[in-house]
């Protein structure tokens, strides 16, 4: 009995322990995502604000009556966000297209192909990575202002076709190294051609690979603003980011219209979100892959 | 018997003319599959950045011609006031704000690999900034700074702490740009840090916990050798991040107060598009890119006392 009661302290301690160390856990994550949270949560909140009330100090986190109409106004009817909108989803879709078909032919050439010179290219096309963009960046813009591209989206989509992100490309081909070459060779024997091999059965097998690039090109373009402030002039051909900035800047600090311009910034997250929604899996696939393999 | 070998060589060099054929076959479309990137390299590249060079030695604006001037661009640099705050505000903000990211996500991570229900949902959360577009992460936090509205001055205040004019202030600027990139601190370095850890063998850490090893001893001698490598790849991509910070402080502040925030490259994108100096614009950026790539080889020099690669012999 004494020997009993003096466990059981001991054997209650480590549950306890383990209980007490799971609820800091709880509460410091809980503490860090509401820090972290804190700005959009806080724009969320004025932007679901009539005027009169974003301006309250102290400030009120769930406005008295919820202004869902501040969303329609900055899509459509004192904004014409649904024209960048419009401008952002073109000026991402064909780049997306041109860099995962040319990186994806490139990285076919350099993974399975033996001809002179390739290792060196190889190892010149590793070292663009180095380059930072600045650089290319003033002698682009006069080639394209030769070119009469300027304000056009043309210097924002032409580049994407020619495989100029070296990054997706080594991706793809270390994708396409891991795929074994008994395959190449049996599909040769039976007729198939290098670009039907490529076609019909590279391609397919490499989907996560592929979808890894695409999500890289896409947030790289839709996240784009230096490009666009460059080569855009009209404002009827901005894409989101030059349009937000367009509008802060019209608005002198757009105090008058807060409310609006945090419904506005909100718009242009909702597409990644949606992806990162329903494309969580290969999210985290993709990232890795770029940082383990890379 | 003359006639067999004589057949075999023939054979043999029908074959070896088949192979040669082959070989160039194979050569021929090796050069057609990567000739986009060939092409791409040379225009948008390669003819850049040989353009640069050369323009980086003259005093072209956009309008007129442009006219040799030597190293006049690299001396004016020299004494360019403006360029010494620009690299200064540029130095500071990498030398705090690059150790203290990575450690963020790094402690991020290592939170997060714990198991616990809801771990996918948290980390879901921390990750969300990064999903948001660089200019709407500014003007998100343009209002979050407000000095007489913002949700930042509100919460010193419940806190009983004096308000601070976070973007309108010389000495407060810097600090609110390193807070603002701590925010996305749970975003793809944290990931790429959370894969690493998955890396790391259970065995190792329960043989180590075992053998009497505390948190800290398991972490210093087995968690972080295995990282290291990891380490090394997202400090060097968060450094060379660090140095071509442009769109916050462009619609932030606009490199203001004074020139408190003059990011590097918010100087270069002046001269370049704003007073037309393309040629000091040039020399600009291989300043840039030859720093970076100093601190590039640093990095990995320096890599060599703690990256550890499993299966080296040292």
């Amino acid at each position: 009995m004494v020997v009993d009661t003096a466990r059981l302290p001991r054997a209650a301690k480590p549950r306890t322990r383990r209980f007490l160390t799971r609820l800091a856990l709880y509460a410091l994550l809980v503490a860090l995502c509401a820090l972290f949270l804190l700005p959009l949560m806080w724009a969320l909140s004025t932007a679901l604000k009539v005027p009169g009330e974003v301006f309250l100090y102290p400030p009120r986190w769930i406005p008295h009556h919820l202004r869902w109409q501040n969303f329609s106004d900055a899509w459509s009817a004192t904004l014409p966000f649904q024209i960048y909108f419009k401008n952002s989803i073109i000026l991402t879709v064909l780049p997306v297209i041109g860099q995962t078909l040319s990186c994806s032919l490139v990285a076919y050439g350099f993974a399975r192909f033996r001809f002179p010179g390739r290792d060196f290219l190889f190892m010149v096309m590793i070292a663009t990575l180095l380059i930072p963009p600045q650089v290319t960046l003033v002698p682009q813009f006069i080639m394209f202002q030769h070119l009469g591209w300027i304000d056009s989206f043309k210097p924002l989509i032409v580049p994407s076709y020619f495989a100029t992100s070296a990054f997706s490309v080594f991706l793809l081909r270390q994708f396409f190294m891991t795929i074994p070459r008994e395959l190449d060779e049996a599909a040769m024997i039976d007729g198939c051609g290098y670009f039907r091999f490529f076609v019909r059965i590279l391609l397919p097998l490499s989907k996560p690979a592929l979808v890894a690039v695409a999500l890289i090109g896409f947030f790289t373009s839709w996240n784009d603003f230096l490009g666009p402030l460059i080569y855009l002039d009209s404002p009827h051909k901005f894409p989101l980011a030059l349009g937000l900035n367009f509008f802060l800047t019209t608005y002198g600090g757009g105090v008058q219209h807060m409310a609006l311009l945090m419904a506005a910034a909100l718009i242009t997250m909702l597409l990644p979100l949606a992806l990162f929604i329903f494309g969580q899996r290969y999210f985290v696939q993709g990232i890795t892959m770029t940082g383990l393999k890379g | 018997m003359a006639t067999l070998s004589e057949s075999t060589r023939a054979l043999t060099r029908r074959e070896a003319v088949r192979r040669f054929h082959a070989r160039h076959r194979e050569a021929l479309f090796g050069f057609l599959f990567i000739s986009p990137w060939i092409v791409g390299f040379l225009v948008f590249t390669a003819g850049p950045m040989i353009a640069s060079l050369l323009l980086s030695f003259t005093d072209w604006s956009i309008l007129g011609t442009a006219h040799w001037v030597g190293m006049r661009n690299y001396t004016h640099l020299v004494h360019d006031s403006l360029f010494w705050t620009a690299m200064r505000v540029t130095f500071i903000f990498s030398a705090i704000s690059v150790p203290l990211d990575v450690l963020a996500s790094l402690l991020l991570a290592l939170l997060l690999s714990q198991r616990f229900r809801g771990r996918a949902l948290f980390r879901a959360f921390f990750y969300l900034p990064e999903l948001v577009p660089a200019v709407a992460t500014s003007i998100l936090w343009i209002w979050a700074y407000n000095t007489h509205f913002g949700i930042f001055n509100y919460l010193l205040s419940l806190f009983g702490l004096p308000q601070v004019a976070w973007l309108e202030n010389s000495s407060w600027v810097i600090p609110s740009f390193i807070i603002l990139s701590l925010w996305t601190s749970g975003g793809s370095r944290m990931i790429i840090f959370l894969a690493g850890l998955q890396t790391v063998p259970r065995e190792l850490l329960e043989a180590a916990h075992l053998d009497g090893a505390g948190v800290w001893a398991r972490f210093r001698y087995v968690t972080f050798p295995m990282i290291s490598p990891i380490l090394l790849f997202n400090l060097i991509l968060t450094t060379i991040g660090a140095f071509q910070v442009f769109t916050s402080p462009y619609v932030m502040t606009g490199g203001g107060p004074g020139n408190a925030s003059l990011f590097y490259v918010l100087y270069l994108y002046r001269n370049a598009f704003q007073y037309s100096l393309m040629g000091y614009a040039s020399a600009l950026a291989w300043v840039l890119f030859l720093v970076l790539l100093i601190f590039t080889i640093l990095q990995f020099r320096m890599m060599r006392k703690w990256v550890y690669y499993e299966g080296e012999v040292r």
